[in-house]
């Protein structure tokens, strides 16, 4: 390699600068969203992450609606019927789905609904059919914008399953915080008096023992919106799902550090506005924390 | 005495955990077959002759299965070692110390309690290599500061109780006070959190072995098996993937059990639940 094109390609990416420099210029690129180019794809990484963004948020917020709604349900009910058959019940069931590897059910969700029962399809998140023209990157949102059924049944359908498999192990824990929480709560005393005064055990459980049982469950579930990231990985492999997660195992297993570098960095902006709405909605939900400002 | 739900659980999980180390002691004794070794033609289904099937190279699935428990547990453990040795003298000395240490401390361990496991578990294994140490590693960042956080907790508590306000006033140095007193409630409190992060770990290295960044073939692990055997599935061979990973379950069920019995036995808070 002539010894023009080695300094030229040094002073390119940077290398002639101090460590400290780099370190400080990539920093604040990560926050005018320059991330760099990748070495692989040539692209503009932020660019990258901008296009394969919406799939994994739309697979995290369908998986996390699965699960909160699922999981609340189910807790309410475990804990409303303490100690009876169907409280040991969904707590055996919660307990498999805390335990059960995230892979292994994706897998096994994969093998016996797609591909024995064949009810739903086996990966992507759209069939090249029914695509719909691109509005947002959601695929959900862009059929329902564009007016495009066939699309919208198409992308629920892809969305089931990874949905299914990522949320479980979040649903199960949502389902046992919920129980813990409200079986505590209805052993307060201020329960006791409600009762005492003779109000309706539906009125006792929704109006009071719910809302504070509420509070801590709407903090340890922002907390695992984050690992959702985490576990969209996996699922985005076996699935196929064209989302961020998919990426970053596309650039880790070719060394792709830019595109490394730049979904990290991005995962970490995203935990702190996260962290963020967490304050905010601890907050609101919370007098007791107000007046300690 | 512990409720007899408690019990129960604890003692599914102990047996569980029991059988783990067995295996993980005398495979032989389980598995006649070796894990490495060719025994019949590749896809075979699971019969009399070959108990759960062979996989994509005609090796046993049943015997990489046993003896699978060893990598997958030798990984799981360093990075329970590497985590108490990382979280707890640093959670015992941000509660003791307290103050901007503790502040500085505090936000770094939450940085890595929050940021996704298994994101910061791939980027680790590329950068150090695939190794079993490096993979403990891996899983270790991750589990340190859910120690740090429950040692921090335990110090800040028995630190303003009276009696140690007592013996600070006759005179007691501060490392009397953390070894006799503090550290007690620390072993009790901390034995649930070893059983929950076996578990944890456990559940990392699988997935990055499923991913292809574990342990490099041919040692059988659970994770890399069930990640080179998913190409099979969607033509209907199951059992390559299908047996590891009920092994990670049986794993990952068994030490969230006991850890689950051990907290409620060592907090009876947690018993009304």
């Amino acid at each position: 390699m002539p010894e023009s094109a080695r300094i030229r390609m040094r002073h390119e990416l940077g290398l002639d600068q101090p460590v400290h420099m780099q370190y400080l210029s990539y920093i604040f690129g990560l926050f005018t969203g320059n991330y760099g180019t990748s070495w692989w794809a040539h692209e503009n990484v932020w660019n990258m992450i901008v296009i394969y963004f919406p799939a994994t948020f739309e697979l995290v917020v369908a998986a996390m609606f699965f699960a909160i709604v699922v999981g609340f349900i189910t807790g309410v009910l475990a804990a409303v019927r303490r100690d009876t058959v169907s409280d040991h019940a969904l707590r055996g069931l919660t307990l498999f789905g805390i335990s059960l590897p995230i892979f292994w059910i994706a897998l096994m969700l994969q093998l016996i609904i797609a591909v024995e029962l064949g009810w739903l399809p086996v990966a992507g998140n759209t069939d090249p059919l029914f695509t719909p023209h691109r509005i947002t990157g959601f695929m959900v949102l862009d059929s329902i914008l564009g007016l495009n059924y066939m699309a919208l049944i198409d992308s629920l359908k892809h969305l089931i399953m990874p949905a299914i498999a990522l949320g479980l192990y979040i649903m199960a824990y949502v389902s046992r915080l919920t129980r813990a929480n409200l079986v505590e709560a209805l052993s307060q005393d201020y329960i006791v008096t409600a009762r005492a005064k003779g109000l309706p055990q539906r009125m006792i459980i929704y109006k009071h023992a719910l809302k504070n049982a509420i509070i801590p469950v709407i903090t340890v579930t922002i907390y695992q919106f984050a690992w959702l990231m985490g576990g969209s990985v996996v699922t985005e492999v076996i699935f196929s799902w064209p989302g961020i997660g998919w990426l970053y195992f596309q650039a880790i297993l070719i060394r792709d550090f830019p595109i490394i570098q730049g979904v990290c960095g991005f995962v970490a902006i995203w935990l702190g506005v996260l962290l963020f709405l967490m304050d905010l909605l601890t907050y609101h939900f919370d007098p007791r924390i107000r007046t300690g400002w | 005495m512990a409720p007899k739900s408690t019990r129960i659980t604890f003692t599914i999980g102990l047996a569980i955990v029991l059988v783990l180390i067995f295996l993980f002691f005398f495979p032989q004794a389980v598995s006649p077959r070796n894990p490495y070794d060719i025994y019949d033609s590749p896809f075979c289904p699971p019969s009399w002759k070959n108990l759960w099937g062979t996989d994509t190279l005609g090796r046993d699935v049943y015997a990489r299965c046993v003896y699978g428990s060893r990598y997958s547990l030798t990984a799981a453990l360093v990075a329970l070692a590497l985590s108490s040795i990382a979280g707890v003298p640093l959670g015992l000395l941000s509660g003791y110390v307290g103050g901007k240490l503790d502040g500085f401390l505090s936000v770094i361990m939450d940085t890595f309690y929050l940021f996704p496991l298994i994101i910061l578990g791939m980027l680790v294994s590329v950068v150090l290599g695939p190794t079993l140490v490096n993979l403990g590693i891996a899983a270790a960042i991750g589990i340190a500061p859910s120690f740090y956080r429950v040692v921090r907790s335990i110090t800040l508590s028995v630190k303003t109780r009276t009696f140690v306000e007592a013996e600070k006033s006759m005179g007691a140095s501060s490392s009397y006070i953390v070894f006799r007193h503090i550290m007690p409630y620390v072993s009790s409190s901390t034995s649930a959190l070893l059983s929950l992060s076996v578990a944890s770990a456990v559940f990392v290295v699988a997935t990055l072995g499923f991913l292809g960044i574990g342990i490099p073939p041919p040692t059988p692990e659970w994770g890399t098996d069930l990640g080179e055997g998913r190409a099979g599935v969607a033509t209907g061979i199951w059992w390559p993937s299908t047996f590891p990973g009920l092994m990670v379950f049986f794993a990952v069920i068994g030490f969230n059990l006991l850890g689950d019995a051990l907290a409620s036995i060592f907090n009876p808070r947690l018993r009304r639940l």
